[in-house]
């Protein structure tokens, strides 16, 4: 029989452009230490650990977990790190699920960071791409998100329209003002989003996420350990994660097959038939507003196309039957090697019932999702109140 | 946790550079050779965790472009940034779990495309040690001081580790380097950074390695020899090399302890048959000898003056050669579990240990032996 | 149509990111004490109660924050040392040269640092460092210029 593990303490540190009071071991350390007390636990409690983190070339410090480990109390413990580009933060908290339900480790504390701050953003991005075809017309993640959209958008005309982007943007940048640890608190309006400037059409400033300096961490115990700990763990009900090829003939960036295998995966692992009736809520990463309406096709909360009138319906809003990204998502926040993490963090705390002022009530199962790579990596991860 | 066994392996002739290969094809390559080996297909495979480096391969998210020939295409797939042994423990946690029936292992570095010292350099944080040009090698060669001058080391105890590797090399069809030394001869090769000579450091090599898991069941059911995981530890020693031991590789010492425990091996001369170490620089083998429990603190250099880690004698150490006959980087570790399940399931590719039973392999990263990462596998 | 090469053919390409690393508050201390005072300080564990240096917030050892400063050195023993005949990229000063791993008086751990290329640079040495003139310094660690020997002598 499989051993069950759920999330039992979560921390985040306040997400800003810039950190600059802080080094990156500092940065993670804050958000670490804030795991452990939210899970009433010590360092010296934790039997291993896991860092997630986005290249190395942002922060400019190769195999940085040997230098950030310490900073978390893990001298002398086991550490690894993952690094599996945008969706890392979710697949270390993944890495970790495994450390526990193998039978290894009964409590585990991962955590996942970014420091952009140090370095520059856009041009760790364009690194990213292949120096033998496509790095010399390389314009960091905007340009592909912008081709993702595009297609999207032509595929389904006129059933979806460049507002219905806008108006995810409007929708997140709002929840983000009942979220303290946003970086980007906005009360705006669709016209606002269609009037700031092109990025790379359709993308417009406002359709974008920024760019942030924070860590997350999480700390996932084992069956036993977890009903000690805490009254109501985010039990891991269904992990999923796929990844693809980004140059077989039929990638299809509009409806990711990646993303719709992981979600399948982790659908049968928590018997989920209907995800959009059994699940009370999701977390996706849509760093750019258009990924929100893809996302939710491809792990089936609406059909192909219908991500406009999803989001035109107001059901996926706060308040509605099936919100989405109550966060304010990765438009209010994105330290990129944490923010597939804090998707899990912001889906977990919301189980556990702590999720503050963007609680969702009632909430006893709910979603994760993130993407990374070429568009080329997906992961779902769901959590339950109850296994 | 689930019995898993290594069933498959494949490893690359190492060189020092592979001119008509990429990563790609690198990959391409032993991850084949490997589900051969067990008589699997990619499809039999659930799950891929790989190894490999960014700042080696000059580019951000190495797996963008290597996941398909590793056979990740609609897969379980999932990156560690670290030696390869620590991706095969991360495999083993899937299997162990009883959610996953296979996995594939990869882990491959492309040196010669690189300025390989850079990878060293950038791991030094930029406050204190990049800013003095500090990188592994004068890490490594500042641990060597302190365990050698502490200890009464001489230069022919570390040389004479070459020498004893360099000649298992000779007969290891994979190794990069195949021509014997003799002790003059790394003692008369120039510093690389004293008290390190040339002769005692690892080349720079081009290679990859993969290696197949399954689940008990599965191993069992395939007509070949596995080798079984025992057990499986990790561990990563504080940072800064003057926070640390550094006579010590206390790292290795806490994750073969942990693969020990679970193994239930308690007395690890009389119950290991033979052992493969990441041994970078030709002291580090020394200090891993004590580590590992071979010997008492200080006594590495008199254990390899009995003979005891020779190739025929009672715990061989490195017959594949070691990372000194080939160090493929980030897959080093993973060849030494590949050299070690060989050994136990009686189907080494050069010379063998005969009757060998149980073997501990060793992985080792960051400067200075900072982390090592180990399992035992039995037959 | 024959696809084999005529011969291989390579690209040549840099990757080359500038950085702006925030330093946190203790290494920050650390700098400007060394850049405006010259003077060297250590942080000290409020749980172990270890002197380290160069300080973090944090303790390395143990993993717990930092409570205290104190000043250490400004000489120290030579706990290792290593010799670079060749010069590279980087390298800190011209070679030969030597790094060295030096306990400062009243610290518990050590620093990693250079000295010239002398006998006198041994294990057990006593060492000092040699700052560059205040105009010179710019709150980093290669303000010091190097650690060099209190006297000939020492082990080895």
């Amino acid at each position: 029989m499989t051993r069950s593990a759920a999330i039992v303490g979560t921390g985040q540190t306040k997400y800003v452009s810039r950190r600059e009071d802080v080094s990156v071991p500092e940065l993670v350390r804050e958000a670490a230490m804030r795991a452990l007390e939210d899970a009433g636990l010590k360092p010296g409690d934790v039997d291993a650990f896991v860092i997630g983190s986005a290249p190395e070339i942002f922060e400019g410090v190769n195999y940085p977990e040997n230098w950030i480990g310490p900073a978390l109390g893990a001298s002398g413990k086991p550490l690894m790190r993952i690094h599996t580009g945008g969706t890392v933060g979710a697949s270390s908290t993944i890495a970790g699920f495994y450390h526990v339900v193998s039978g290894l480790f009964d409590v585990v504390l991962v955590a996942a960071y970014e420091k952009l701050s140090d370095g520059n953003a856009q041009y760790g991005l364009s690194a990213c791409y292949d120096p033998l075809w496509d790095r010399d017309f390389a314009c960091g993640a905007p340009g592909l998100a912008g081709l993702q959209a595009r297609q999207y958008l032509a595929r389904h005309a006129p059933e979806v329209t460049e507002e219905h982007g806008a108006m995810v943007a409007v929708k997140n940048r709002k929840n983000a003002i009942s979220n303290p640890y946003a970086q980007l608190q906005l009360e705006i309006t669709v016209e606002d989003v269609m009037a700031s400037a092109p990025v790379a059409a359709p993308l417009k400033l406002l359709d974008c996420c920024p760019t942030s300096d924070g860590a997350a961490a999480v700390v996932i115990a084992c069956d036993r350990r977890a009903r000690k700990l805490t009254p109501r763990p985010a039990w891991f009900a269904g992990v999923g994660t796929c990844s693809e090829s980004p140059y077989v003939p039929h990638v299809d960036m509009a409806y990711p097959e990646s993303c719709v295998r992981a979600a399948q995966q982790a659908y049968q692992m928590a018997w989920i038939y209907e995800p959009y009736k059994e699940l009370d809520m999701a977390e996706v990463y849509e760093a750019f507003s258009f990924q929100e309406l893809i996302w939710s096709e491809a792990l089936g909360f609406c059909a192909p196309g219908e991500g406009g009138k999803l989001i035109e319906s107001g059901r996926t809003a706060m308040g509605g039957e099936f919100p989405i990204n109550p966060s304010g998502g990765v438009l209010s926040a994105n330290p990129i090697g944490a923010s597939a993490m804090i998707r899990q963090l912001e889906a977990a705390t919301q189980v556990m019932g702590k999720a503050g002022d963007h609680q969702v009530p009632g909430v006893k199962k709910a979603l994760a999702h993130s993407w990374g790579g070429a568009i080329q990596f997906s992961t779902v991860t769901i959590f339950a109140s109850e296994i | 946790m689930d019995e898993v066994g290594i069933v498959g392996w494949a490893q690359t002739e190492h060189q020092r550079a592979m001119e008509r290969e990429t990563p790609q094809s690198i990959i391409y390559q032993v991850v084949n050779q490997a589900l051969s080996s067990c008589g699997l297909s990619i499809h039999d495979i659930d799950v891929v965790i790989d190894a490999g480096s960014d700042f080696l391969d000059g580019r951000g998210i190495s797996t963008c472009i290597t996941v398909d020939a590793m056979g990740g295409h609609f897969k379980e797939e999932s990156k560690v940034a670290g030696d390869g042994m620590l991706a095969a423990i991360y495999a083993y946690m899937r299997i162990a779990s009883g959610l996953f029936s296979t996995a594939l292992v990869v882990a491959y570095g492309k040196s010669s495309e690189s300025d390989p010292s850079m990878q060293t350099g950038t791991m030094c944080e930029p406050f204190f040690l990049r800013p003095l040009g500090f990188d592994g090698l004068a890490a490594a060669a500042l641990q060597a001081r302190c365990y050698m001058h502490r200890y009464g080391i001489g230069e022919e105890s570390t040389a004479a580790v070459a020498v004893k590797n360099r000649k298992a090399g000779a007969a290891n069809p994979y190794a990069q380097l195949r021509e014997e030394v003799t002790l003059d001869q790394v003692i008369a090769s120039p510093h690389v950074a004293s008290p390190i000579r040339e002769l005692e450091a690892c080349p720079v090599t081009d290679g990859g390695c993969a290696v197949v898991l399954a689940h008990g069941d599965i191993a069992r059911a395939l007509r070949v020899r596995p080798a079984w995981i025992a057990g499986v530890g990790h561990c990563s020693d504080s940072y800064s090399p003057g926070s640390r031991e550094l006579h010590k590789a206390t790292a290795a010492s806490k994750a073969a302890e942990a693969a020990f425990r679970l193994a239930g091996v308690t007395d690890p001369p009389a119950q290991l048959d033979l052992v493969e170490l990441t041994e970078f620089y030709a002291y580090q083998e020394l200090m891993l000898y004590e580590a590992i429990g071979l010997c008492g603190e200080g006594e590495g250099a008199d254990l390899l003056g009995t003979g005891a880690t020779a190739a025929a004698g009672r715990t061989p150490s490195n017959i594949s050669g070691g990372a000194i006959c080939a160090n493929p980087l980030v897959a080093t570790g993973l060849v030494r579990l590949a050299e070690a399940a060989s050994q136990v399931s009686g189907r080494a590719a050069g010379a063998s240990v005969d009757g060998a039973k149980r073997a501990l392999a060793h992985g080792s990263g960051g400067l200075a032996m900072q982390t090592a990462a180990c399992v035992v596998v039995e037959k | 149509m024959d696809l084999k090469p005529p011969e291989l053919i390579y690209l040549e390409g840099e990757t080359r990111c500038n950085y702006h690393w925030a330093t946190g508050g203790a290494v920050a201390a650390f700098l400007s004490a060394i850049r405006d005072h010259g003077k060297l300080l250590g942080a000290v564990c409020e749980s172990c109660g270890g002197v380290t240096v160069p300080p973090q917030t944090y303790c390395e050892k143990c993993g717990s924050s930092m409570s205290d400063w104190r000043e250490v050195g400004p000489g120290g023993v030579v706990m290792s040392w290593t010799r670079i005949a060749d010069g590279y990229e980087g390298a800190p000063l011209e070679a030969p040269f030597r790094f060295v791993l030096v306990r400062l008086a009243g610290a518990d751990t050590a620093m990693v640092h250079v000295a010239p290329d002398v006998d006198g640079i041994k294990v057990g040495a006593t060492v000092s460092p040699e700052f560059k003139p205040e105009g010179e310094r710019k709150g980093a660690v290669t303000d010091i210029r190097w650690f060099v020997p209190d006297a000939m002598g020492g082990e080895e």
